[in-house]
């Protein structure tokens, strides 16, 4: 598709539906060819351009979903393919090329803040999410190519409670509409041609300290949401939904009554913070799920608090569980599974299995059999451990690699088939761990004390790793000034690309870690990178707006990269 | 999974004086008695003016950056307004528990680094810009039992 000419959707067509529907409309002085459209009742603004793609162009079906290998130029889920693998077989860009990657757009958004969007591409649209600011943020198409605006919609949250920065992690696009979910619990359905909202559903209650902070994930017609606020007491859950009504098809919370002391389970936390991903072959949903609450005081929850830090397998269809691995039992550290499950195949003995992992906190890559969740191998860590790691917190503190960070935060790693390798973003945070029995108020944060920075004598760095899934050994690594997090991609070109807190956005050798390009962003480049391909030239793309949780610094912007001839 | 120390989220603080003594008033007044107009303005108060003035620039060094230069909130909650009566209300928190948190867990990238009169300061701060009322006592850690969080200044009972 030409990402130069849109056709239809004119601005007057917009603005005559606009006020057919009874809302404000007005054209923007200067603008001739964009309208905005306020709509109080469902608290949005959408701005529109003539250039709007038309809805066929942009409908994505479950058909192309499962079949990702016939859409080599597209980015169509968070994860790029069902199997989170954020690999791109396009390999236009390579080794040898990688020093001439020059910015094509500086897209900025406007909203300045901490940015964690996966761009997601389809026939030479970008669609992406913004964070919060001053309440409000932005779902927005653009011109893959140009990073021309070609609709945005403004939507305005009410109250809502978050630890780790006013982020959003993405959209999934299908069925011709753009699916968000946001920080005051909404599950929004948008027009994927112009942003129109179709409709609106709750699924959770952020007075008590849910919030959505993930991109949904998307499968067979339904929209699959987990939900974030592993600090408060509440209780994790994944939910489907009906992708054209919204309604609700299953639910299933993810603590046990059975291995948690008394009925701390209403309370019990196993958030599921990052994208899910699917095994379509065995119809299972397969995540990671977050630290029990309180975080540091275990007292009160005594058991194994299953199923919190675990790898998770749902039947997709009805939501029931079909397997678990637990990475750490009864967890006081907020050592919890955060960062998005990766399915793979290895080969063991000759056999070929199938096989997920999950970059813990703890600074392992996990890797399971994702048949029945039986652990086949920790790697190496990626990080480094302190001799003490695993010492229960007292009230005076305790000292420890890695911290309450991890390991790998939420940054979703990449994995490439031609190296067998797993990219992972980890840190190495000296902190102290402290505990100390916590009140229970609802909707108030339960952390059960503290875990700070060490001052005196401060560890403070980061990792990029490349762990080998056949072996779990480190094939290499890469040592960054600040802690990592934001995600990885890998390409059939040989290279993964990856961010750091300082501005550089970097590439690398997948094969041998060697550093072969960088590009200074002006912010923490804490996002994950993507990649796609518009009229016959691929582009790499990725938001640079820094991180609230590492104090990087701010900026606005997505980036867009090709190579220059 | 977390951040570095502590987050946002929403805590609370009403005093309960300021409502009996409105309610005191009203029973007063409802029983046609002209009497002696409750001793107070500045009597009924639980923290001071100045103490509130150093808590507004300490709040400013400290707070501001994640709660907003007027506490409506930005990646921290909103520590002023509807939102933040809304938290109190949800949470019913007492203000012996926001000074707990507070002094324990912010500010979010150095918890428990302010000396704990700085946090009652901020905390006096907090009040005064929710409409609780200022006395001549200064708010204490003794004292902070008695203030009463709820109900939130000016949230109807105006029966």
């Amino acid at each position: 598709m030409r990402p130069t000419a849109f056709p239809k959707a004119l601005a007057r067509l917009a603005l005559g539906a606009a006020l057919a529907g009874g809302l404000l409309a007005y054209a923007v002085p200067g603008l001739s060819a964009t309208s905005v459209e306020v709509n109080k009742a469902q608290n949005t603004q959408r701005t529109v351009t003539s250039n709007t793609p038309s809805k066929s162009e942009v409908t994505v079906s479950d058909k192309m979903l499962q079949n990702p290998s016939a859409h080599e130029g597209d980015w169509l889920l968070d994860g790029r393919n069902y199997w989170n693998q954020r690999y791109s077989p396009l390999d236009q860009i390579d080794a040898d090329n990688v020093k001439q990657l020059s910015p094509v757009a500086i897209v900025q958004t406007g909203m300045t803040g901490s940015f964690e969007t996966t761009p997601v591409v389809v026939h030479g649209v970008m669609y992406a999410t913004t964070p919060v600011v001053d309440n409000k943020m932005k779902i927005m198409a653009l011109n893959a190519a140009t990073g021309d605006i070609l609709w945005e919609t403004t939507y305005k949250l009410g109250n809502y409670k978050i630890c780790c920065g006013p982020v959003n992690r993405g959209v999934a696009v299908a069925y011709g509409n753009v699916y968000v979910v946001t920080l005051d619990d909404k599950l929004i359905s948008l027009d994927a041609s112009n942003g129109k909202v179709e409709w609106e559903k709750s699924v959770a209650d952020p007075r008590a300290g849910y919030s959505e902070t993930l991109a949904p994930q998307v499968f067979d017609h339904t929209v699959i949401v987990g939900s974030a606020g592993g600090e408060w007491p509440i209780r994790g859950f994944v939910a489907a939904y009906n992708a054209d009504s919204g309604k609700q098809e299953w639910r299933w919370h993810s603590t046990d009554p059975n291995s948690f002391k008394g009925d701390s389970w209403k309370h019990g936390g196993g958030m599921v913070w990052t994208t899910p991903a699917v095994d379509p072959k065995q119809g299972l949903v397969i995540f990671s799920t977050g630290n029990p609450n309180p975080d540091l005081y275990g007292d009160n929850r005594k058991g194994d608090n299953l199923y919190t830090d675990s790898i998770v397998a749902l039947h997709i269809k009805t939501g029931k569980i079909a397997w678990h691995y637990q990475e750490v039992k009864h967890d006081v550290w907020d050592y919890d599974a955060v960062s998005n499950v990766v399915l793979f195949n290895i080969k063991e003995n000759g056999k070929t299995i199938p096989a997920a992992g999950e970059a813990g906190k703890t600074g392992w890559f996990y890797i399971v059999d994702r048949r029945n969740g039986k652990l086949i191998r920790k790697s190496e860590p990626f990080v480094r451990h302190s001799k003490n790691m695993f010492s229960k917190p007292t009230k005076s503190g305790v000292e420890m690699l890695p911290g309450a960070n991890g390991g790998s935060e939420w940054s979703p790693p990449a994995f490439s088939p031609k190296t067998d390798d797993v990219y992972i973003l980890g840190m190495n945070q000296l902190m102290n761990f402290t505990t100390e029995k916590p009140a229970t108020l609802p909707g108030h944060i339960r952390l059960g004390s503290a875990f700070t920075n060490v001052k005196k004598g401060a560890i403070q760095n980061g990792t990029f790793t490349a762990v080998n899934v056949a072996t779990g050994k480190i094939d290499w690594q890469y040592h960054a000034p600040q802690p990592m997090i934001g995600g990885a991609l890998a390409t059939a070109g040989n290279l993964v690309f990856t961010g750091e807190g300082n501005g550089y956005f970097d590439a690398f050798n997948a094969t041998t870690g060697k550093k072969l390009w960088r590009f200074n962003l002006g912010a923490g480049v804490n996002a994950p990178p993507v990649t796609y391909k518009v009229g016959g030239t691929q582009y790499i793309a990725v938001a640079a707006g820094g991180n609230f949780q590492l104090g990087f610094p701010y900026g606005d912007a997505i980036a867009i990269f090709k190579v220059s001839r | 999974m977390t951040s570095q120390s502590t987050m946002r989220n929403a805590f609370s603080n009403p005093l309960r004086r300021q409502v009996s003594r409105r309610f005191l008033s009203g029973l007063v007044l409802a029983a046609g008695l002209s009497v002696v107009a409750p001793a107070t303005a500045h009597a009924h108060g639980d923290y001071t003016p100045a103490q509130a003035k150093h808590g507004a620039q300490l709040y400013s060094e400290h707070c501001a950056q994640c709660h907003g230069s007027e506490l409506q909130g930005q990646t921290g909650p909103a520590l002023a307004g509807s939102d933040f009566k809304g938290s109190l209300e949800y949470s019913k928190m007492s203000a012996k528990q926001l000074f707990h948190f507070m002094a324990t867990q912010m500010p979010y990238n150095d918890p428990g680094s302010l000396k704990k009169q700085q946090y009652l300061d901020v905390l006096a701060y907090i009040l005064s810009k929710n409409g609780y009322p200022a006395g001549d006592e200064h708010l204490s850690e003794s004292s902070l039992s008695h203030v009463k969080l709820l109900p939130y200044p000016g949230s109807s009972q105006s029966h």
